[in-house]
């Protein structure tokens, strides 16, 4: 997994302009978090959040792959296809119609990832416009990655 | 109405000591009302001119100076039984004996109100020393590192099936069997990629 951007250690950046503490940004403390890399500006590093929207994108992107795949087998396990059937165990019955046969798991799936590219799309709206150093806004984050 | 106002206002403002609401002073005012601040607090230790207020400023950098220099102090005490503390926290985690409770464990705010109690109102001029945005964007990189692991893992135990039966489970013509690049599997495998 590429960790480019979330492998930067930011401890010791304080609020803004650094911390008296003996926490600081030094190497040791990098190390023992398993960081290769320290963040070289403590205003940056307490406001970035491009690897929350970088996560958040690659589980969107994986939810859209899912979700076509699972329209995949939607398609080939329709009457009109009959390439595939898919187990009793990952069907129910219809709530209308008692002997037809419904692959909710594979159904349900595509809807869900409306949730992911949704947290996406309002943690870069919240980031828009976002002056540098740390802002209340930012606690908005957690909703979508948490 | 305004103009009869801002008389009595302005000599409010001024009689308040902190200095917050006085008009901006130079460097001879400062001085001359350093003893009030710190008696060991050297002037040429503030190099910001005239861009900050120095009267308002001063405070908040000397008092952490003055912590940092009482070896005695009772926050110096209190610093080495926080070290203790956690040392203890950290043996009883490891034997299984640490009762967690979740409204104790914003360990900056916990530091906070036991300053607040104890040290009150010296504390906030220390505020910045207790600051957590570094700590919250960390333990986000931490929390978020050890969660992309785990969908890194799930990903490919995911894709593996994909990968090496579509021929078995597809038809022969579809897209997913026809070309290797646009196999199922080669879906998950440039996510895992690309993460």
């Amino acid at each position: 997994m590429r960790r480019t951007r979330i492998n930067h250690m930011p401890l010791g950046s304080g609020a803004i302009a650094g911390s008296t503490l003996a926490a600081g940004p030094g190497l040791r403390s990098a190390q023992l978090l398993d960081f290769p890399e320290i963040t070289h500006n403590s205003m940056d590093a307490v406001s970035d959040r491009d690897f929350v929207a970088e996560f958040l994108f690659v589980l969107s992107l994986i939810g859209i792959h899912l979700s076509r795949l699972s329209e995949d087998l939607i398609l080939f396990a329709s009457a009109e296809f009959h390439f595939l059937r898919i187990s009793d165990a990952y069907s129910t019955g219809s709530s209308l119609i008692a002997t037809k046969k419904e692959s909710r798991c594979v159904r349900i799936d595509p809807r869900k990832n409306g949730r992911l590219v949704g947290n996406l799309v309002a943690l870069l709206t919240n980031l828009k416009g976002l002056p540098m150093t740390y802002n209340r806004d930012l606690q908005e984050d957690k909703d979508g990655s948490l | 109405m305004l103009p009869c106002l801002l008389p009595p206002v302005f000599a409010l403002a001024s009689s308040f000591p902190s200095g917050r609401f006085l008009p901006r002073c130079g460097k001879d005012d400062f001085s001359r009302r350093q003893h009030l601040l710190c008696s060991d607090f050297p002037s040429r230790f503030l190099s910001i001119g005239d861009s900050i207020d120095l009267i308002s400023s001063a405070p908040s950098l000397s008092w952490p100076k003055a912590i940092g220099k009482s070896r005695d102090s009772d926050l110096a005490r209190s610093s080495i039984s926080n070290r203790n503390g956690l040392n203890q926290i950290e043996a009883e985690i490891n034997e299984g004996k640490f009762p967690f409770r979740i409204e104790l464990e914003d360990r900056a705010h916990e530091h906070r109100g036991g300053s607040d109690r104890t040290h009150w109102p010296g504390r906030s001029k220390a505020a910045y020393r207790t600051e957590q945005n570094d700590q919250v964007t960390l333990d986000l990189r931490l929390y978020l590192r050890h969660e992309s692991d785990l969908v890194d893992v799930r990903a490919r135990e995911f894709s593996e099936p994909w990968w090496n039966w579509p021929r078995k489970i597809l038809p022969p013509f579809c897209r997913a069997t026809r070309s290797p690049a646009g196999a199922a599997g080669s879906f998950l495998r440039t996510i895992c990629w690309l993460m």
